[in-house]
């Protein structure tokens, strides 16, 4: 686990030797542990409707590991592996990939109702600062001193500000 | 020779279990385990925990007459030092049971963060195994070397006490403290130690050729005493433990401990593991027998394997954060089969090594002789019966 440029916690799965000394040690319960292969039905030998579909494997063989679908992200494949090793922990990234290009993570980007905001919190005229100065903010077990960056708005007048997913 | 060989196929079977296991678990995954992303530490890490310590025990027995000149342990020595290595040998193969990703210790080896207790571990161990087999083989030809034994020693420190750095610096488990912890380890690990020492003394004069005379007999007698003490004082700290970290505390993580306190792990680890051979080793008879010596040595032992399994739970049956959504107070753990063919296989390990070496290195003798033989060395057969030596018919057809 290391701290990027931009604050946010990264774990590598380089690095990573699976002691899940993090996982044991997380207070808020956020890491992930790949405890066997991710995407083992890209494996799998039998086809979804026989002498109709190839089988996953008969896909993965043709186009190659890592490109096939379904679970194929190739823009994940910017910043992490594109399939998923086992044996390493991980955790949410932010979508480091997509912050790279200037776009929101993609949690923030579909959420419906806004309610997950992004933002730069150096920067004071950026929408989560204004938004954590208006109202009362509060973090997860704040006493451990761990000084997480997601921050909890509870009580809150719609009204009073404009409706936002804030910015990168 | 047939009882080896009985015993070796015995060794063999668990060693070829393990491998199967191994191999199961680096092909089809962890999931072999009793995992849970809660209890992400089990019996794999626990057995490691307890070889570590117990390996680091062995350092501060081997101690006494490397490093602090007490000579009439010397006969020890060189066994100690072998069944160290052993120790150690079975517990990096329980470590990496437990590691998902074995290999990748070469790069976290190569950027280093001095911040965190697993990369000092690694280099502990690094210098621990190379300054081991140097003082071993400085044993071996005859050559003890002090140096090396100095360094085996303070490495010891460093690794039993590093480790309870490390399982205490967990701030979200506040229940492991780890100002407790470096000082709790290496004190259970003086008491594995010195089980293990007496243990495999026992067994080289039962099972092998090995013969002690009176005056060595008299040291084991001596260690005895010096294990009953260490017993109590492990027995001291737990009680500690609980009290202070566990039973007098309101806080909501610490009442985990209270949970372990019925659990079949804490039993063990505080009837088999404090109680029994305290008991066995108060009674001057007892103490002296080698029964009572082997039943009070393989006793904590066994308890002490208990202890590490119901510290490592004490810390995680209280999910934490988003895990504990959907999931009761506290998670309960029972390990898979998978998870005790790993302990299997490090126990196969540490005996087969140690049977090998107790067969091809003598380990009896290691050093020219640095006490006059006294009077009572020149006796030289006694036989070992439940309540304590017997002098044989031939040694004492020798005497005359």
């Amino acid at each position: 686990m290391h701290k990027l440029d931009n604050g946010i916690t990264m774990h590598d799965p380089k690095k990573c030797i699976g002691c899940r000394y993090c996982m044991f040690n997380c207070p808020y319960g956020v890491i992930h542990f790949n405890w066997q292969k991710a995407h083992k039905v890209w494996m799998d030998g039998e086809a979804l409707i026989k002498d109709c579909t190839p089988s996953p494997l008969e896909l993965t063989e043709k186009l190659g590991e890592g490109k096939a679908p379904p679970y194929f992200n190739p823009a994940r494949g910017e910043t992490l592996p594109v399939v998923r090793p086992k044996g390493v922990v991980e955790k949410c990234t932010f979508c480091d990939h997509r912050l790279r290009r200037g776009q929101l993570p993609y949690c923030v980007e579909a959420c419906p109702a806004d309610a997950r905001i992004f933002g730069d919190l150096e920067d004071p005229g950026s929408d989560v600062s204004v938004l954590l100065g208006k109202f009362r903010p509060f973090r997860l077990k704040e006493e451990l001193g761990t000084e997480p960056n997601v921050y909890y708005i509870r009580n809150f007048n719609p009204a009073a500000y404009e409706r936002t997913k804030g910015g990168v | 020779m047939m009882k080896l060989r009985f015993w070796l196929v015995i060794l063999g079977l668990g060693l070829v279990a393990g491998l199967i296991t191994a191999f199961r678990v680096f092909t089809t995954g962890f999931v072999l385990y009793a995992k849970t992303d809660i209890l992400v530490w089990t019996l794999p890490i626990a057995t490691y925990i307890f070889f570590s310590l117990t390996s680091a025990g062995l350092a501060f027995v081997s101690s006494l007459p490397m490093v602090f000149g007490v000579r009439r342990y010397e006969f020890i020595e060189k066994r100690t030092v072998f069944l160290e290595l052993a120790v150690l040998a079975a517990g990096f193969a329980c470590l990496i049971l437990h590691l998902g990703s074995p290999l990748h210790t070469i790069y976290f080896l190569f950027s280093p963060n001095p911040a965190s207790p697993l990369w000092w571990l690694a280099v502990l161990y690094g210098i621990y195994v190379v300054v081991l087999l140097a003082s071993f083989w400085s044993i071996h030809t005859l050559r003890a070397s002090k140096l090396f034994g100095a360094l085996v020693f303070l490495v010891a420190i460093g690794t039993s006490t590093t480790l309870g750095w490390l399982v205490g610096m967990t701030d979200a488990r506040p229940v492991l403290n780890p100002m407790f912890l470096s000082a709790y380890f290496p004190v259970t690990a003086f008491a594995c130690g010195l089980a293990a020492t007496l243990l495999a003394n026992l067994a080289a004069v039962n099972f092998l050729d090995s013969s002690f005379s009176r005056r060595q007999w008299e040291m084991l007698d001596e260690l005895s005493k010096i294990f009953g003490v260490v017993v109590g004082v492990v027995l001291v700290m737990s009680l500690w433990r609980i009290i202070a970290g566990g039973i007098s505390s309101t806080q909501v993580e610490f009442a985990a401990m209270k949970r372990m306190l019925g659990s079949l792990s804490f039993q063990m680890e505080f009837w088999l593991g404090m109680v029994l051979p305290l008991f066995l080793l108060l009674i001057p008879a007892i103490r002296r027998s080698t029964l009572g010596k082997a039943t009070a040595c393989v006793s904590l032992l066994a308890g002490m394997l208990f202890a590490r399994l119901e510290l490592v739970l004490s810390g995680e049956i209280i999910p934490l954060g988003q895990m504990a959504e959907g999931q009761p107070s506290f998670v309960t753990y029972w390990p898979t089969s998978s998870e005790l063919l790993v302990t299997v296989f490090g126990l196969s390990i540490l005996l087969m090594i140690y049977t090998l070496g107790e067969r091809y290195l003598g380990l009896d003798y290691a050093l020219e002789p640095s006490l006059p033989v006294s009077e009572a060395d020149q006796v030289p057969e006694y036989a070992i019966a439940d309540n304590g030596l017997v002098e044989t018919e031939e040694a004492a057809g020798v005497k005359k």
